[in-house]
């Protein structure tokens, strides 16, 4: 019958049509036959979604760091060997302007109310007869500057009528004295205590002068006064960094790069409309001044030496994105008048069509997708090789290994299990990718439990850290001690790990006065110690941590619970509002700044703050401050290997691993050299010093087959 | 007719706003931030996030959150939290991604379905019935995600061929009739897996088909038709299976919403940038325009189908009036 025919042939009919279709796709092996431009095509994949391309107001890691990487380029950006290097600024000088604020009410040394002639007197002196300790060399000039009204706005947290923290923006006016003004050609954060010696030791005390002052709205006076010690201080550091842009840049659109560009990024960065995540990183800056097309001056408010580093954010271009250019932007997008008010940075048409200077440019982006760049043939410096890149988006590791096993993917971060995997099979390549991210246990200071620091240490030595490495990461990654990252000179080498000794352990907890009840469980004074561990779901890792530690301590007698929570719930109701006994979390990405004191400053223990343990140290509390206001460089190792050992031998963190997260890659990709004939040969891609196994990706092509082994 | 249709449209609509509400207030008390809010970042200072939750609007009352909402929805003009496009034209998108596998799969439950359940009601008993009863209880039993998982590893580590996304990565450089068919190769294995294994699957539905036609086969009038000495094919195709089929047009009505929410898992494994996954990524990132217009438009979906399924019931069956 026909009924019975149409439904028998209707089904096979349909599953015949898919699944010929089978024959036609090219499959690993023939990719490069079928298309030859599949080998000048490299495809990376990362997990999850892109948001937005410009980096000004991006908080996407792995999309960001194609951007940066790739499209967009820094002033500056770190070499091989984790040390900063010139990128789009040849090179750059640090000077500074000093500033020393006359004020008759503070006496000289010799009792005399300070006046401006006496003070110019007194420094000129001193300088002409060496008293400052060889400092007088670096002074080139000074000079009076009259006194000023400033305007300045700074942003505090106010509480409105529900006792929820607002944040206002104070308007201020602020009368700056009559001062001096020393042009130093380096500069020398110990210029006032040598001062000092010459104009009377109090003469640069910190004071919070609230009379200087005049708030648009007095009510918040109450608000700011602990900024105030900061808004205006007697002897004034303003370090100076000036950068010599490399001549003949232009932006993929073919404008030539100017230093405008420079004091624009800076600009779009701390403008409060754009809510750049990265804003806080550039609110040291004073001012951004250009000097000429290719010289920007950038002045900053106070001693800070890590600033260079901030200078490796990304340029974005003044000529795409200024005022002018996002009126154009509305008349072209015919935008309804409320609309017109909402353009910003953060929905301008530039995050889906972003220019930069790098060796790529910005081709397509299909949200959810990938991101398709194209060789920039115009390229200021040397060409990649490819002629295409695409950053997919594929939602999982497992789908991950089998597009990158069906040839749909050339290079992709591995988990570790994944690793030991292509490890055993010849056709693939795994490098270690060390990116300073560190896994820690953050224990709660501010819970009695755990402020004696015998009880912090014993808990780490309780746990068999190598056997999480061995497991847990199938061996990707090592041991550390300290915040530091190894690789950097700023971890102290002679700081070893703990050491795994349960009996240790139990030892420095009987010390600190925790005893085994009846039942075997440890307590103190009639209470048991008990405690949560919680960390964030998703993520086997730490979830595998939390659990071996819990075994370790459970056996120590230590009544131990865990939980993970999703990321979100995780970070807001947990670790930002401090309500945790321990964590465990993972700090990454900081690996080339010396500078600690988000993490570790005892001032940064608020909530939204990323002190969340609630470290308090007035010795690391130094240290970190002197290392952001010491400029000589080995000296700043010096002080940074000390906070290194300072911190590990706190255990305010039980310290676990440093991960190295495995890059796979085909074989058949190598990095391209060319002899003097012009032949080109394949040598095996080596991880240089920093850890980055994409510093050299530039130099890097796929080759039809597999080069012969290669060692 | 005409009052019961607008009296019904009418109820619906308010059904609608209500589950709007309703939605928006569960999707606000759910914990957790839009991830734009990264306290993560050691650079980002109390003040960053409270100016990022003002932008948002996440601060004011929670009628003024829906009110901006349906303004900003009716006018085109809600964005995104998380990319800061406008959101219909992102789900216009993914809709069409989403549209061919929905397609297919539907193409493929239906046509296998009501074969393989007829034959096995036919033949009650026999050894075909009782293995693909196993199969089906299997198919059923064993969560589909897992089964999707070996499906793709049997092919790449077999075939050596790529399944996931849209299309295999750079087809764009191969000539038309390759491309058009690695296009098609990447909707069979999803299209395949969702049909056979998805919550509304060939495996559910020819269990219905099969309970329907042994329930219509024992009738009377079946008997009757055997009787004049119709052949046995005319008896069960003609006869049997025309009033079988009328519980399914209630089920076609169910389809609709199944473009959204049957999604999800299938094109989570499969990377295939659709509905479901934009609703996943949404819910993940707390991306709260998105999310509340997927489910506003998925309630719709699901009141447009039980409707249009009210209209067919009674289309086909003369017994049904609507009042």
């Amino acid at each position: 019958m026909s009924t019975k025919r149409l439904l028998l042939a209707l089904p096979v009919a349909i599953l015949a049509l898919l699944l010929q279709s089978a024959l036609w796709v090219p499959t690993l092996a023939s990719q490069g036959d079928a298309t030859p431009r599949r080998l000048r095509t490299f495809v990376k994949a990362q997990v999850g979604d892109t948001k937005r391309l410009n980096p000004i107001v991006n908080s996407d890691y792995d999309a960001d760091m194609l951007m940066r990487s790739n499209v967009f380029e820094g002033l500056v950006w770190p070499d091989e060997n984790l040390k900063v290097a010139p990128k789009l600024a040849d090179r750059w000088e640090t000077s500074e302007d000093a500033y020393v604020a006359i004020l008759p009410e503070r006496r000289l040394a010799d009792g005399k109310a300070a006046t401006a002639a006496l003070l110019l007197e007194r420094i000129q002196d001193a300088r002409q007869r060496a008293l400052l300790g060889g400092l007088e060399r670096s002074i080139e000039g000074m000079e009076l500057v009259p006194s000023e009204e400033r305007a300045l706005t700074e942003t505090v947290l106010i509480k409105n009528e529900k006792g929820k923290e607002e944040p206002a923006d104070v308007e201020m006016t602020l009368r700056v004295p009559e001062r001096v003004r020393l042009r130093l050609s380096k500069v020398e954060p110990d210029l006032f205590e040598r001062l000092a010696e010459v104009l009377g030791k109090d003469y640069f005390a910190p004071g919070a002068f609230p009379e200087r002052f005049t708030l648009k709205k007095p009510e918040q006076l109450q608000a700011l006064r602990p900024k105030l010690p900061d808004l205006f201080t007697v002897g004034e550091h303003n370090p100076i960094l000036t950068f010599h842009l490399h001549p003949g840049v232009r932006w993929h659109d073919g404008v030539p790069l100017t230093a405008e560009d420079v004091k624009f990024t800076y600009e779009a960065f701390i403008d409060p409309k754009n809510a750049s995540p990265q804003a806080g990183s550039f609110r040291s800056i004073k001012s951004v001044e250009v000097i000429d097309e290719l010289t920007a001056r950038i002045t900053y408010r106070r001693l800070y030496s890590p600033a260079i580093i901030d200078w490796m954010e990304p340029l974005v271009p003044k000529h795409a994105l200024d005022d002018g250019a996002l009126k154009r932007e509305m008349e072209r997008r015919h935008l309804s008048p409320d609309e017109r008010t909402k353009l910003s940075l953060r929905n301008s048409d530039f995050n889906r069509n972003p220019i930069g200077t790098g060796p790529f440019k910005f081709v397509e982006w299909q949200p959810g997708q990938f991101i398709h760049l194209a060789r920039n043939d115009h390229y200021w410096g040397q060409p990649p090789e490819y002629q295409d890149f695409f950053l997919r988006n594929i939602s999982d590791y497992l789908s991950m290994e089998l597009e990158f096993r069906a040839g749909a993917v050339d290079m992709y971060l591995a988990q570790p299990h994944q690793a030991a995997r292509y490890r055993a099979d010849s056709r693939y390549h795994v490098l270690p990718n060390n990116d300073g991210n560190y896994a820690y246990i953050g224990y709660n200071e501010r819970l009695p439990m755990f402020q004696d620091r015998r009880v912090r240490k014993a808990l780490g030595m309780a746990i068999d850290a190598d056997a999480i490495i061995a497991y847990v990461l199938s061996g990707e990654g090592k041991r550390c001690a300290g915040p530091y990252y190894s690789i950097t000179p700023y971890h102290d080498p002679d700081l070893k790990p703990l050491p795994y000794d349960p009996q240790g352990a139990l030892s420095l907890l009987e010390e600190a006065g925790w005893h085994k009840n009846a039942a075997g469980k440890l307590e103190k004074d009639g209470k048991p110690f008990a405690f949560t561990v919680v960390t964030n779901a998703g993520n086997q890792m730490r979830k595998a941590i939390m659990i071996i530690a819990q075994q370790a301590w459970l056996a120590l007698g230590i009544d131990v619970k865990i939980q993970d929570f999703e990321w979100t719930v995780f970070l807001e109701d947990f670790v930002e509002t401090n309500h945790f006994d321990a964590v465990v979390m993972a700090w990454g990405g900081g690996a080339i700044n010396p500078d600690q004191f988000p993490i570790w400053h005892s001032s940064q223990t608020h909530h939204y703050e990323s002190n969340h343990i609630g470290y308090q140290s007035a010795a690391a509390d130094e240290l970190i401050m002197k290392i952001r206001t010491t400029y000589d460089e080995q000296e700043q190792i010096k002080l940074t290997r000390q906070l290194d050992r300072l911190i590990a031998e706190d255990h305010p963190y039980t310290f676990i691993y440093e991960r190295q997260v495995p890059y796979v890659y085909d074989r058949r990709t190598a990095i391209v050299e060319r002899d003097a004939q012009g032949v080109e040969h394949p040598k095996e891609i080596e991880v240089p010093p920093s850890g980055d196994v994409l510093h050299s990706f530039r130099t890097w092509r796929k080759f039809s087959n597999a080069p012969e082994p290669l060692r | 007719m005409w009052r019961y249709l607008l009296r019904t449209l009418w109820q619906r609509l308010l059904l609608l706003v209500f589950i709007s509400i309703i939605s928006h207030g569960i999707v606000h008390l759910a914990p957790g931030e839009p991830t734009e809010v990264d306290p993560m970042n050691p650079m980002m200072k109390a003040e960053d996030i409270a100016r990022i939750r003002k932008a948002f609007h996440l601060d004011d009352p929670f009628y003024l959150q829906y009110l901006d909402w349906l303004r900003d929805l009716f006018s085109g003009n809600l964005k995104s939290f998380q990319n800061g496009l406008p959101v219909l034209p992102q789900i216009w998108a993914r809709f069409l991604n989403s549209l061919p596998l929905f397609i297919c799969t539907t193409l493929l439950v239906w046509t296998l379905s009501f074969p393989t359940g007829i034959h096995a009601a036919v033949r009650r008993g026999s050894r075909y019935d009782r293995v693909t009863t196993f199969l089906a209880y299997a198919l059923i039993s064993v969560p589909s995600f897992f089964l999707s998982y070996l499906l793709i590893m049997g092919v790449v580590q077999v075939l050596h061929l790529p399944v996931l996304g849209l299309r295999t990565f750079g087809s764009d450089q191969l000539s038309a009739v390759p491309r058009a068919m690695d296009s098609i190769w990447h909707l069979t294995v999803p299209a395949l897996m969702s049909a056979l294994a998805g919550a509304t699957g060939v495996a559910v539905l020819s269990r219905y088909v099969r309970a329907q036609m042994l329930e219509v086969l024992d009738q009377d009038y079946v008997r009757t038709a055997r009787a004049k000495g119709l052949p046995e094919d005319k008896v069960i195709y003609d006869h049997a299976l025309r009033n079988a089929l009328l519980p399914f047009v209630t089920l076609f009505g169910f389809l609709l919403p199944g473009l959204i929410s049957s999604s999800v898992i299938f094109e989570k494994i499969f990377s295939w940038p659709g509905l479901g996954q934009l609703g996943y990524d949404a819910i993940i990132g707390r991306d709260f325009p998105m999310i509340l217009t997927l489910n506003f438009i998925a309630a719709a979906l699901t009141l447009v189908g039980i409707f249009v399924s009210d209209i067919l019931y009674a289309l086909v069956d003369p017994r049904i009036r609507l009042q």
